[in-house]
């Protein structure tokens, strides 16, 4: 078996156990995406409010910016479903030893550690988020090429490994704290900075909101989208992806060098 | 097989007063101090051997076998097992070591164990007629059939460590490192657990490095014992060396027909308990065989029976030797 079919493999075995674990409780489920359908509406409603009196905000319509928003739904709810489940166990991970014994496996522990965990009950909130987008396009009545189809791809898969990358160095931060189970807020915090594009922001926030890099998220995605992104961010959004997840790769490696067990 | 020439682990821990006031002052100044886990600790395990790793609490047991599984790297020292330098963490010494550790868990907390078993087979990369075979002989060494389908976490301590142990051996591994494997289970647990380690060993000829508190698991696994206190090695070598080294005397447990007076055992040893018409004397080594003969002879005698002192209390006396 290859590497990479291991991965998937042991992955799938984990990712099943906790779909059959957590659809046992549908009501659960089904309220869930209730819920999240009704904070979209919310925050679209919200939105309105922006718009009773001008045309645009910095340059965004209220149409564009449900295109943000519903790009925020769509990270928010993949961090909700794959990342925040795995890092709210990081710290019993170090505290009950369960790291030790994933550290002494023939297997990469960051992707066991990152990526083990499920949360089925926020699977469907990254669709939910997408058909807000696919709103707030077509009601901004612009054509979407096959190209800016393709880029909102590419920026969008470097969006999330934006996010992979900060759940990553928050996991090397568990370890190294030990107790940290306020990490999750952390991530949560970063997400929600892109509710809105960043354009929105006054100037010394927005220009943090690009290097943080907050911008990444959910404004250059949109922009992709709705055709307005200036093209050398096709070649900036994968560098900066790529070299966040080189960074949290690191501070994992070096954290595990540091790491002295639950009981030495 | 197992090399370590020179260990010593040190962490650099914060230390802080107790009151108020320390803990704010240690908010802007923190005050460290470097506990010297294990310090030059050196031995030799070969191919197939059994060995007891034997201390208290803090010992440095459980920071030698991190350092040997590569959790842990030295401060000083080299380890090699199996030829490799274990914090390297290399999957080719990965893939032929296994760590087992009382009360905690390996295997994946939230699947049935036959699924758990399953995450195991993927991660070390298993073909399907090898890890047939061996879960087929595991499940019946260790009786697991009744246990696959249900959740690791819903099984009883006992049932989860013959789990555990399973999980640990599918990949047959060359080398185990047992830390406490016996902890918590109940006298015919404990039982089990040795009776299938020293099977496999002898089956597999895996070498074995073995940590526990009950001696029991030592005497009936390990001939070989090292003894580590305070970070330093005590003691390497037999376990009847170190039961002869450590305790000059045997216990002649004596069971009477009718009661004797006290001053009977003058002479013949040191009472060391009086149980009804049972009386233990400790007799020195070189005496005890003229000890009981007397005792046969001039005495009441139902019963006389020679035995070792406790390994628990050779060990103490070790500790408190040094």
């Amino acid at each position: 078996m290859s590497g990479w079919s291991r991965h998937a493999r042991v992955l799938a075995i984990c990712w099943r156990a906790a779909v059959a674990g957590e659809v046992e409780y549908r009501l659960n489920f089904f309220s869930n995406v209730a819920l999240s359908a009704f904070w979209m509406v919310w925050a679209a409603a919200g939105a309105s409010v922006y718009f009773r009196f001008t045309g645009t905000v910095a340059g965004w319509t209220q149409a564009e910016v449900l295109v943000v928003i519903g790009l925020f739904f769509t990270l928010n709810g993949l961090r909700q479903a794959l990342l925040q489940p795995n890092l709210e166990r990081m710290t019993d991970y170090v505290r009950l030893g369960t790291l030790d014994f994933l550290l002494t496996k023939p297997f990469d522990a960051q992707l066991l550690v990152s990526l083990r965990q499920v949360r089925v009950n926020n699977l469907l909130d990254p669709v939910l988020g997408l058909a807000l987008t696919t709103v707030g396009v077509v009601l901004s009545g612009r054509g979407v090429s096959v190209v800016a189809l393709a880029a909102f791809g590419l920026l969008l898969g470097c969006a999330v490994l934006l996010l992979y990358a900060l759940t990553v160095l928050l996991m090397a931060l568990a370890v190294v704290l030990v107790a940290a189970e306020e990490l999750g807020r952390v991530s949560y915090a970063f997400v929600e900075l892109s509710r809105f594009p960043v354009e929105l922001y006054r100037n010394p926030v927005q220009a943090v909101l690009t290097v943080v890099p907050v911008a990444f998220l959910t404004t250059y995605p949109a922009a992709a989208l709705l055709g307005r992104l200036d093209p050398y961010l096709l070649v900036i959004a994968p560098a900066v992806a790529v070299g966040a997840v080189v960074v949290a790769t690191l501070a994992w490696r070096r954290s595990l060098h540091s790491y002295s067990g639950a009981s030495a | 097989m197992i090399e370590v020439r020179d260990l010593a682990k040190h962490f650099r821990v914060h230390r802080r007063p107790p009151g108020l006031r320390a803990s704010l002052r240690s908010l802007v100044r923190r005050e460290h101090v470097t506990v010297r886990a294990v310090e030059q600790v050196s031995f030799t395990i070969p191919a197939g051997q059994v060995v007891g790793f034997l201390g208290p609490n803090g010992a440095g047991k459980t920071t030698t076998l991190k350092c040997l599984t590569g959790l842990l790297h030295p401060t000083a020292g080299d380890v090699r097992v199996l030829g490799h330098t274990p914090h390297r963490r290399e999957p080719a010494f990965l893939r032929r070591i296994s760590l087992v550790m009382g009360q905690r868990n390996a295997l994946f907390w939230d699947l049935p164990a036959a699924d758990a078993f399953e995450v195991n087979r993927a991660i070390y990369g298993l073909a399907e007629a090898p890890y047939r075979s061996a879960l087929d002989e595991l499940v019946t060494l260790l009786d697991l059939e009744p246990l696959l389908t249900k959740q690791v976490r819903v099984l009883s301590l006992g049932e989860r460590m013959r789990c555990e142990l399973a999980g640990a051996l599918l990949h047959r591994p060359d080398v185990l490192f047992l830390d406490e494997p016996t902890l918590g289970l109940d006298v015919n647990g404990q039982a089990a657990v040795r009776t299938f380690l020293r099977d496999y060993n002898a089956r597999y000829g895996a070498t074995v490095l073995l940590t526990s508190h009950y001696m029991g698991d030592v005497t009936a696994l390990a001939r070989r014992v090292l003894v580590i206190d305070h970070g330093t090695l005590r003691f390497d070598g037999d376990l009847a060396a170190l039961v002869e080294a450590h305790s000059p005397h045997r216990l002649v447990r004596v069971t009477l027909r009718e009661a004797v007076p006290a001053q009977t055992w003058v002479g013949l040893g040191e009472v060391s308990e009086v149980d009804g018409a049972v009386v233990t004397l400790a007799v020195p080594r070189a005496e005890t065989a003229a000890v009981a003969a007397r005792l046969l002879t001039t005495l009441p005698v139902e019963d006389v029976a020679i035995e070792d002192p406790p390994v628990e209390d050779i060990i103490r006396a070790v500790f408190a030797h040094a």
